[in-house]
């Protein structure tokens, strides 16, 4: 368990990078409100759950396109369908950033930090991605 | 009204915050400085084998044909050397001289200017790290951005408020040794795993950033003595080194 308050830590910054794109418009509108369910509350199971594919975002190494599924405004899982593997660099890079960045979208709720400053290439398309499909998701 | 947008330009993805009166006066203003981004990207990509830099470079066109700003870019890069001691060396690449390594933060500088031109009352332009900000999302607190440590991908190093001050941050930890140590023209090997550096003028942040990922240690003497700037460098063996009165909260856990 020595990794454990890493672990914490890194949950906190996941709200980071998603959270901050985050349905802009809504969110604006919206204003302070916090639709919070906590992780493994158990709430997959909603009649409301959709499925929805990001854009296919381009970057200089290959595309990254992000699906998520959403119930009752809470995220309920991320995957990336693309993600730049054009190399054995990329694919090395892209399995290095996958599962963090689903770790980050699946915690976003609340966030205090407007952005990452050492953020990948494929890490800031990812949360391009991401933001078209909670844009779908309104 | 607070507006987000991601724009795919610079290969790279840059963000852009707007806080403007209404959405209307938000969408302008990121339309406006989404523009400053691709003009800057058609001049200035050494990618682009048709931009006003590459043709400069291959001697086709003299510096007074070119577009104003790449004089100015040009200047920046000389100061940058100045400051750097060196390090940042736009002239001592292969192939010629080659402002990329500060255009991604001026460009985002300016970027920013753009949204306040347009009318949004507060803004963030994030250049995949390098960020400059005006205002603040909301009264309650400034912008924010974390340093994110190389080692672990989802954990953070420091989150610095963007108040009076840009951040940049250069790395190798995603593409490999992109910068060239200017000594040498080889890829640099100072032991700098990233390098992100607060102060004034992104522009010269983001050039003292990739300064201090080509020279390492040595680089860090003229960085301490540039008025206003500080950095957070993380280096090949897992340590952290502050030059200068870094601003923001640490990150208290690291494995």
């Amino acid at each position: 368990m020595r990794r454990a308050p890493v672990v914490l830590a890194a949950t906190v910054t996941g709200l980071v990078l998603v959270l901050g794109y985050r349905t802009p418009v809504t969110t604006a509108a919206v204003g302070t409100t916090t639709s919070q369910v906590e992780p493994g509350t158990g709430t997959t199971a909603s009649p409301s759950e959709q499925t929805v594919a990001g854009d296919v975002v381009q970057t200089r190494w290959g595309a990254v396109q992000v699906q998520v599924t959403a119930s009752g405004g809470t995220i309920t899982d991320v995957t990336a369908l693309q993600l730049p593997a054009s190399d054995p660099r990329s694919q090395q890079i892209s399995q290095y950033v996958e599962q963090p960045l689903r770790e980050q979208a699946l915690a976003a709720q609340s966030a205090q930090i407007d952005g990452i400053s050492g953020a990948t290439f494929t890490s800031v398309a990812y949360a391009q991605s991401l933001q078209s499909a909670l844009d779908q998701l309104g | 009204m607070h507006l987000k947008h991601a724009e795919p330009v610079m290969g790279t993805v840059v963000s852009i915050d707007a806080v403007a009166d209404d959405e209307g006066a938000a969408r302008d203003a990121v339309a406006a400085a989404c523009r400053v981004l691709h003009e800057a990207d058609e001049v200035f990509s050494t990618f682009r084998a048709d931009s006003a830099v590459s043709r400069w470079r291959r001697g086709e066109v003299r510096l007074s044909d070119c577009p104003s700003d790449v004089a100015l870019v040009l200047t920046a890069c000389d100061r940058a050397k100045e400051v750097s001691g060196g390090w940042f060396d736009a002239s001592a690449l292969p192939g010629g001289t080659d402002p990329t390594g500060l255009v991604k933060g001026w460009a985002a500088s300016r970027a920013l200017d753009a949204l306040a031109a347009a009318g949004a009352t507060a803004g963030l332009v994030n250049a995949a790290g390098d960020a400059a900000a005006a205002g603040r999302p909301n009264p309650e607190r400034p912008w924010r951005l974390a340093v994110r440590d190389p080692f672990t991908t989802t954990g953070l190093l420091a989150v610095v408020p963007l108040e009076g001050r840009a951040l940049a941050t250069s790395g190798t930890y995603e593409r490999g040794a992109h910068v060239l140590d200017p000594t040498s023209g080889a890829a640099a090997q100072a032991g700098v795993v990233s390098a992100s550096v607060a102060g004034p003028d992104l522009t010269l942040a983001d050039a003292l950033a990739t300064a201090l990922v080509a020279g390492g240690e040595r680089a860090v003497p003229y960085v301490a003595a540039a008025a206003g700037y500080s950095a957070l460098v993380v280096l090949a063996d897992r340590r952290l080194v502050t030059v200068g009165d870094f601003p923001g909260e640490r990150w208290p856990t690291r494995p």
